[in-house]
């Protein structure tokens, strides 16, 4: 009996077998997790290898000297803070907003198709493209010129399908029997969406958002034609003047202008990077708040 | 002229007396047909189920009581696909013309199979209906909160942890917490569809013992698969089959009177189903 009940838990060839196939796929994971980090963190290292030493408070606080080869980053830090702020308060309502009427409201027909297939679409257009679709459609058209507001309205355009599907996953992600029983005690959709849908959901759309502020920070090509400038010593006063971004500042001062500093422009992509990193930590602080406030 | 009209106010006591006496007629379905697409899913039923009665309905999957729940909530409306023909009225108002569809919902409590905890307190489960609703006195709400949950017989379990979530409650709770939360929307039909499927049997006796007690204020429709449970409970049942209403009956003929169809008595006693 005893023998037996030994022999029952004696591993077999095939456990052991099934167990170097499981440890052999957990190191491969773990590898590929591995690599995802060590680009960051080369990217990272050299950047603050090479460009810590320009960052000061008067590299963030001054404007470029000497045809950019001296002074600091101000004009361009500044010009992409409003870039980024209005971009979002164009493309965040109206991609949430689009994104709950077709999860929530509409139904599943042609239309709905069509839209959907022109929201994979505008995703997968390349951003000069969508840079020469602004100049002619808010620069010229519309007669905004070249100004913050038509390089924002661009990268709202490119970055929307970002926050639309983001947002529309997120509230698939909410199960329907919730929904249902919203439903079955009289609520309206919008009701359901209020109460449940959208305190359900709210984390995962702002983690589009997040994709969002880093894609839009970081674009260069939308912004050249249509808002960005090469240099200007002003600071943007409104969304209809022109400005600096620290995107293309850094692409100027890395290709355009002879006998700068080497490290001028690892220090500009190093506050770009710290500031998109900024923007982020904001919103997962203010994600984290939401979580804490559900006792989830 | 004094003694006429004293004789007219006997007459009308006692038509009231009569009409008290007759139960009144909560719901009211005529040839009502459900269709998905091509597929039918009830096929020309009509029935009444009266006030302050349980009306079981019984019968094996894809028999369509499912879709005859929905076809009386309207939540046909939210249902891609499905057709619903012929006359539902309820108390005495035909529903399949109604504007204020919320309206009638809101008169109709729903429990279903699986308990669904909405994730939120246990508290704004039960107060989201009222709120709904448009109260908001924080004390009206302690009341119904503490009143539906005494009567779904949860109140003992949860008073101290009302600000816990309610989709972490065990299965059993939360359909209680579902029925406190169907309660709370003071409803004038209560219609379980399979309520027991997710929960321990000691759980359902308690439900089941909710339900009795609730029969004074409530019209309940059970449906169940359960044909036991339709026998403790309902006063009157009816048997669907293939989209079919097989028979409706006092529930105790059903399993020992005279049945008009063979197929009920088989059902009933297990050797199909």
């Amino acid at each position: 009996m005893t023998t037996a009940n030994a022999a029952m838990f004696q591993a077999s060839s095939l456990n052991h077998r099934n167990a170097r196939v499981q440890s052999l796929y957990r190191i491969l994971f773990g590898v590929m997790t591995l690599m995802l980090i060590a680009p960051v963190m080369m990217i990272l290292g050299t950047l603050i290898y090479k460009g810590g030493g320009v960052i000061s408070w008067e590299f963030l606080f001054t404007a470029p000297t000497d045809g950019m080869r001296t002074g600091g980053v101000l004009p361009a830090l500044l010009g992409t803070v409003w870039l980024v702020t209005v971009a979002l308060l164009l493309s965040v309502p109206i991609g949430v907003f689009a994104a709950i009427y077709l999860s929530e409201y509409a139904g599943d027909n042609w239309f709905t198709r069509i839209i959907n297939l022109a929201i994979i679409n505008l995703a997968g257009v390349p951003s000069i493209v969508h840079a020469l679709f602004g100049l002619g459609a808010f620069v010229i058209f519309f007669k905004f010129g070249t100004s913050i507001l038509a390089a924002s309205l661009t990268l709202a355009v490119m970055t929307m399908p970002v926050v639309i599907v983001a947002t529309r996953e997120s509230l698939q992600s909410v199960p329907p029997a919730f929904r249902e029983a919203c439903w079955n005690m009289g609520a309206t959709r919008w009701q359901t969406i209020r109460k449940v849908v959208l305190p359900n959901s709210i984390t995962g759309i702002l983690t589009g958002v997040i994709l969002e502020v880093s894609r839009t920070a970081g674009e260069t090509a939308p912004i050249m034609f249509t808002g960005a400038v090469f240099f200007t010593p002003f600071l943007p006063q409104s969304v209809f003047d022109q400005t600096m971004a620290l995107s293309l500042h850094l692409f100027v001062a890395a290709t355009q202008v002879p006998g700068i500093a080497e490290e001028v422009p690892f220090g500009i992509a190093l506050v770009l990077i710290g500031l998109v990193l900024l923007m982020n930590s904001a919103s997962i602080a203010f994600r984290m708040w939401l979580r804490g406030k559900k006792k989830w | 002229m004094v003694s006429q009209s004293a004789l007219g106010r006997v007459a009308v006591a006692a038509q009231e007396d009569a009409a008290a006496a007759a139960p009144r007629t909560k719901l009211a379905v005529k040839n009502l047909t459900i269709s998905y697409g091509k597929a039918l899913a009830l096929k020309d039923v009509s029935l009444e189920i009266r006030e302050h009665e349980i009306f079981g309905i019984i019968g094996p999957a894809n028999a369509g009581k499912t879709s005859f729940l929905k076809a009386v909530n309207r939540m046909d409306m939210f249902t891609t696909g499905m057709r619903v023909a012929g006359e539902i009225h309820f108390n005495g108002l035909d529903t399949r013309h109604l504007k204020n569809v919320y309206a009638l919902r809101s008169r109709i409590g729903v429990v279903f199979p699986l308990p669904v905890g909405l994730p939120m307190t246990v508290y704004d489960n039960v107060a989201l209906s009222p709120r709904l609703r448009g109260i908001k006195e924080k004390a009206e709400l302690d009341v119904i909160v503490q009143r539906c949950l005494t009567r779904a017989a949860l109140w003992d379990e949860v008073k101290d942890r009302l600000n816990a979530l309610g989709s972490l409650l065990s299965g059993g709770q939360q359909q209680r917490l579902t029925i406190a939360r169907a309660l709370s929307q003071e409803p004038d039909l209560l219609m379980l569809d399979e309520f027991s499927i997710a929960v321990d049997p000691v759980t359902t006796m308690r439900i089941e013992d909710v339900l009795k007690e609730l029969r004074k204020e409530v019209t309940i429709i059970l449906v169940t698969n359960l044909v036991q449970q339709a026998r403790r409970l309902a006063d009157r049942t009816a048997f669907f089959l293939n989209s079919e209403c097989v028979e409706i009956g006092v529930t105790e003929d059903l399993f020992t009177g005279p049945v008009k169809d063979r197929r009920t008595r088989d059902y009933v006693e297990g050797r199909f189903g």
